[in-house]
């Protein structure tokens, strides 16, 4: 009975354990992976699912990474992927909603009650999402890989499974899509 | 110049402005596992969603090939009289529908006791050999050469009616439910003697119909229908080394046939191209009926429909009658006087890719 009752123990402390490497990897990852899931599905819901199943697969499969560098890439090429599956299906192609048009209420007059300084940010962080939401999905999720996670050519490449002479082509198109669509001139080197 | 790089980063961080909301994931939320058999079926339902559609939109389009293709495909079919041919879609409709009676075209008028003229006497008295197959005797029996007959005999001193004209009353189209002949154009012929007879349009009792006039062109010889026409009408090789022989070619619209007389042996060939139409249904009739049904396939790979016409008496000559359909094209070719091998040998000799 002893040894049943430590079995059992035993086998709460190890899920407890689980949990806790997996809340820490949530509080860690979370907003990264769910910016991800956002840029490319523009739908709440449908980034929290992919979030949360993407955690799952983490825990499930028990992978052991070299570093935090590989497993950080590891979530996002698994976030990606899920993102994918939901963007393939032709009801969620003609689901997608337009940037912008999720703009809530009360940012208007928030802007009309700023700092001028402030409202100039604010309007040219709105312009540049709106431009970035316009771009095809595969050029979306290399400009944002690249400028936003920092990560290099090749570690995109490894994630999104494409060559890296394909993710260089793919980011000078879409920084040409973003200097035609955006008012403003940046520097993108 | 600002950096793209900064400002991209600043924008992101302000995703909320686009509807991004904060949110808070709880590990026991990941590890539920009801919720990741939601996300599968999900999955899967959407997947099968997209097959679905595709499948649906596989066989709309398919079948809407084949339904087209097939209301392109020409049918023939042999009956007790002879080749009755139509569209796929007309034929299928034919053999759907019952029996009913039939309407005969509108050319056919039956002749009277003082106006008919046998075949052979009226063959005899034109003295030509461009008669038309239909007022020989024993040759194919089309409705609208019928016509023609019933119609030039009007100022001839004529007699009894011949044989087959007494059986035209009993001509089983009727009985067969064969579908109403295709629209008549009324022929010019041109005799011998260089006369043309009007063909004056007739009606059956209690019927009137429109009929087009349509431009009927008779030549004399293969190289004048040749350097008139631009046809697709492939011809049989035939050479008889006596230098005997008789070429006739009549063109009427899409409609084409040549009679070749070779020391007393006939042959007819003959063509429609249906191409320009939405549906057809035709016949061909040879008096006395037709019997033994066969098939022949040429070394191209066409496959003739055979048959003879029936026999009256002993001395009669043989007559072999084939029907093919290439494309949008139906051809027949009628052997009189010809041995079934000598048939064989110039139906191969004729080139039905053309017709492709």
């Amino acid at each position: 009975m002893m040894e049943k009752k430590n079995g059992k123990a035993e086998v709460s402390v190890s899920q407890a354990a689980d949990m806790e490497v997996l809340q820490q990897k949530i509080n860690t990852y979370s907003d990264l992976l769910y910016r991800i899931a956002f840029l490319q599905l523009r739908n709440n819901q449908d980034a929290e699912d992919v979030v949360q199943e993407t955690f799952y697969q983490f825990i499930k499969r028990k992978q052991e990474f070299a570093t935090p560098e590989h497993e950080k890439a590891w979530l996002i090429k698994v976030t990606l992927n899920g993102c994918r599956k939901i963007w393939r299906s032709a009801w969620h192609r003609h689901m997608d909603a337009a940037p912008g048009e999720e703009l809530p209420a009360g940012m208007e007059e928030s802007a009309g009650s700023a700092m001028e300084e402030d409202i100039l940010k604010k309007e040219r962080n709105r312009e540049i999402m709106e431009a970035v939401m316009k771009l095809p999905r595969r050029y979306r999720e290399v400009i944002h890989l690249f400028y936003f996670q920092q990560m290099s050519i090749k570690e995109i490449g490894a994630v999104t499974k494409r060559k890296e002479s394909t993710v260089t082509s793919q980011l000078t198109r879409g920084r040409e899509l973003l200097k035609k669509n955006l008012k403003e001139e940046y520097r993108y080197e | 110049m600002n950096d793209f790089k900064d400002c991209y980063q600043s924008a992101v961080e302000n995703m909320h402005m686009l509807g991004m909301k904060e949110i808070h994931i709880d590990a026991s939320s990941c590890m539920d596992e009801s919720r990741h058999s939601r996300w599968v079926i999900r999955q899967m339902r959407r997947t099968m969603t997209t097959a679905f559609s595709a499948a649906c939109l596989l066989f709309v389009c398919g079948f809407g090939t084949v339904k087209a293709a097939e209301y392109i495909e020409n049918v023939i079919k042999v009956n007790e009289w002879g080749f009755e041919s139509a569209d796929a879609a007309t034929m299928a409709r034919n053999e759907a529908g019952t029996a009913g009676p039939c309407i005969i075209s509108e050319e056919v008028k039956l002749p009277q006791e003082d106006e008919a003229v046998p075949l052979e006497e009226f063959a005899a008295k034109e003295g030509t050999g461009h008669a038309e197959a239909s007022v020989e005797s024993g040759g194919s029996a089309r409705v609208n050469e019928v016509a023609e007959m019933a119609d030039v005999t009007e100022a001839e001193d004529v007699q009894k009616p011949a044989a087959w004209e007494e059986a035209l009353p009993e001509m089983p189209l009727e009985e067969a439910g064969l579908e109403k002949q295709k629209a008549i154009q009324p022929e010019e012929r041109l005799f011998e003697d260089g006369a043309k007879e009007g063909v004056s349009e007739q009606t059956r009792e209690g019927e009137i119909e429109e009929i087009t006039e349509m431009e009927v062109k008779n030549y004399i010889s293969f190289e004048e229908f040749k350097k008139n026409e631009d046809i697709v009408f492939p011809q049989p090789l035939i050479s008889t080394g006596t230098g005997g022989e008789d070429v006739n070619v009549t063109v009427c619209g899409d409609w084409a046939m040549a009679r070749y007389d070779i020391d007393g042996k006939v042959i007819w060939v003959e063509r429609t191209d249906y191409a320009k139409t939405t549906g057809h249904a035709s016949s061909k009739v040879f008096p006395g009926g037709v019997c033994n049904e066969r098939q022949y396939t040429t070394a191209q790979g066409y496959v003739y429909t055979l048959v003879d016409s029936v026999k009256e008496t002993e001395e009669e000559q043989l007559q072999i009658h084939g029907a093919v359909t290439v494309g949008t094209y139906e051809a027949y070719i009628d052997f009189m006087g010809y041995t079934e091998e000598e048939a064989i040998q110039i139906i191969e000799s004729i080139d039905l890719s053309e017709y492709e």
